[in-house]
């Protein structure tokens, strides 16, 4: 999946397991730029009564580089602490929940949002910020969306929060991604061959925990303009997720406390980077390192393994694609330093030439008209969407997975024909189905309440 | 940047950097170099032969050089039966 359990280390670690990370120019406020990261892959909404949380010991972090060398700019830090109401009762509510401060609501959890400047002092932007509930269910949660769009946040200058539970917006057939690559929808072409069938959005009823923020582009670029011309200056930002746990953790029958210093444990940038592109032995240590360190990864993306496989997996269907030997030029730009000016029409977002694993989003592209977006994004001649930046409901396994397949690489060679397969291959996944999303903050749309969530027969 | 940046630079100004300014530090060890005793400190050994603790004490990390002492931690250690 995007990132959801993409690693061994972090997989035992849900709640700081970044399971996707989204950031483009906000549809509604288009001087903003709106960044979400999801956290806890997998949340089955039924998941009682210790219905998913943020983690307390847990610090959460949204970094912003503005000057393309891959370190951070400008982060915005959330630190959670749970409370209790009633720690004699079982129950995550005694009641139905109508508010955010209704005394049924057992288990809380508030945050403190935190700005860091390069060089200034670290600025609280708001504290004791409510999450709202899980989705529990009728009962429960009565008018879900009006409780949660109560914790929605406006702060100053212009900043907007949010953190709770959400629906998980990515959309894959992971039970056959998984299964030797197997695309459903093209899977008679497969090397062990089944009749072709409709791709399952094997996320479609679970929920994660998402923390947004909405900040104004003027807070954001380097020299704190708003730029309206995409090839020019100070035009792009490289964003990135990232969750640290301290160093030292004690466990004995009464008490467990952490210590020392900060050591990340999970970090995103890229969709899909960590998961298919770092190879097994080395994905705990990228999620570890910062993207200015992402030189010592970029011969997997340079030569990815998925590339090698998907000609095997699919005989005689991929033969261009099998004959491309070259360092893949055109994945080493989207993904580790930006696509340069010259190479798609009125569109770049080069940082410079250090490599590191950002999106990066050229805030002076605004944002598409909903009846004229494309989810392939700049694939689908999209400029607003995926690889600038990477909006909610982007078909990232179809963008990728063609990008693999040689679909970009005229990018960088233009002898180069891309197979057949390669514009067209996808899992066949595609929204609406039964993942959906919200027009304004934060986008993701509600949770699935475990009440209603419904059997996964097909 | 932020408690990140903090740390690093606690940790920075506060690791003695040779035998000499560990002792150094251990002889001047008085009340006024003590942080908040109500929180617990940890240590870690990582590899007794390089004579290094690693002290970790709320969101700081002090690296301290002294063979005698990650000795002495080491023998305490072998003593301790679970």
């Amino acid at each position: 999946m995007s990132s959801h359990r993409e690693a061994p280390e972090i997989s035992k670690d849900p709640v700081a397991d970044s399971t996707d990370t989204y950031a483009f120019v906000s549809p509604d406020r288009p001087d903003t730029v709106t960044i979400i990261t999801n956290y806890i892959p997998l949340e089955d909404p039924a998941g009682g009564p210790n219905f998913f949380e943020f983690g307390d010991d847990v610090l959460y972090r949204i970094n912003v580089d503005n000057d393309g060398d891959g370190k951070a700019d400008i982060t915005y830090d959330f630190n959670f602490k749970t409370v209790v109401q009633n720690p004699d009762s079982f129950l995550y509510n005694t009641g139905p929940i109508a508010s955010l401060d209704s005394p049924n609501f057992n288990r809380r959890q508030f945050y403190t949002v935190t700005e860091d400047r390069k060089g200034k002092r670290t600025k609280t932007l708001g504290r004791n910020l409510a999450s709202p509930p899980c989705n529990v269910g009728l009962r429960s949660t009565p008018a879900y969306s009006d409780l949660a769009n109560s914790a929605i946040y406006s702060l100053d200058d212009g900043i907007v929060v949010f953190a709770g539970q959400r629906l998980d917006g990515f959309y894959v057939d992971l039970g056959s991604v998984f299964d030797l690559a197997a695309l459903r929808p093209f899977q008679n072409l497969h090397l062990i061959p089944t009749p072709a069938a409709p791709g399952i959005d094997a996320l479609r009823a679970f929920n994660v925990h998402t923390i947004a923020i909405q900040i104004p582009i003027s807070r954001l670029t380097r020299k704190g303009k708003v730029p309206t011309d995409p090839l020019g200056r100070d035009t792009v930002i490289g964003v990135w997720a990232s969750a640290y746990r301290q160093k030292g953790r004690y466990r004995d029958e009464h008490r467990s406390w952490s210590s020392g210093p900060y050591q990340q444990v999970s970090r995103l940038g890229n969709p899909l980077f960590n998961e298919v592109i770092v190879p097994m032995g080395r994905k705990d240590r990228w999620n570890a390192l910062p993207p200015h360190r992402d030189s010592e990864f970029a011969k997997y993306v340079a030569q990815p393994e998925l590339a090698k496989l998907l000609p095997i997996l699919y005989p005689g269907v991929f033969p261009n694609l099998a004959a491309l030997t070259a360092d893949r030029a055109d994945l080493l730009a989207i993904l580790l330093t930006g696509i340069p000016a010259g190479l798609i029409p009125g569109f770049q977002n080069f940082t410079g030439t250090t490599q590191a694993d950002m999106l990066r989003l050229n805030v002076a592209i605004p944002p598409t008209a909903p009846d004229s977006v494309n989810l392939n994004g700049i694939l689908g001649g999209d400029l607003a969407g995926f690889p600038n930046g990477r909006r909610v409901f982007d078909n990232i396994v179809t963008v990728e997975l063609q990008a693999v397949a040689g679909a970009t690489y005229p990018l960088v060679d233009s002898t180069y024909v891309p197979d057949g397969a390669a514009t067209l291959i996808n899992d066949g996944v595609l929204p609406p189905g039964n993942v959906s999303y919200l027009d304004v903050f934060p986008y993701l749309d509600h949770p699935v309440s475990g009440y209603d969530v419904q059997p996964l027969s097909v | 940047m932020g408690a990140l940046s903090r740390n690093a630079a606690a940790a920075g100004k506060a690791t003695p950097n040779s035998v000499e300014g560990a002792v150094a530090a251990a002889d001047a060890f008085d009340a006024t170099f003590v942080v908040d005793t109500h929180e617990p400190v940890m240590f870690c050994v990582h590899d007794a032969k390089l004579g290094e603790v690693s002290i970790l004490h709320g969101t700081d990390e002090v690296v301290v050089k002294d063979p005698q002492l990650v000795r002495r931690i080491m023998h305490a250690a072998s003593r301790q039966k679970l």
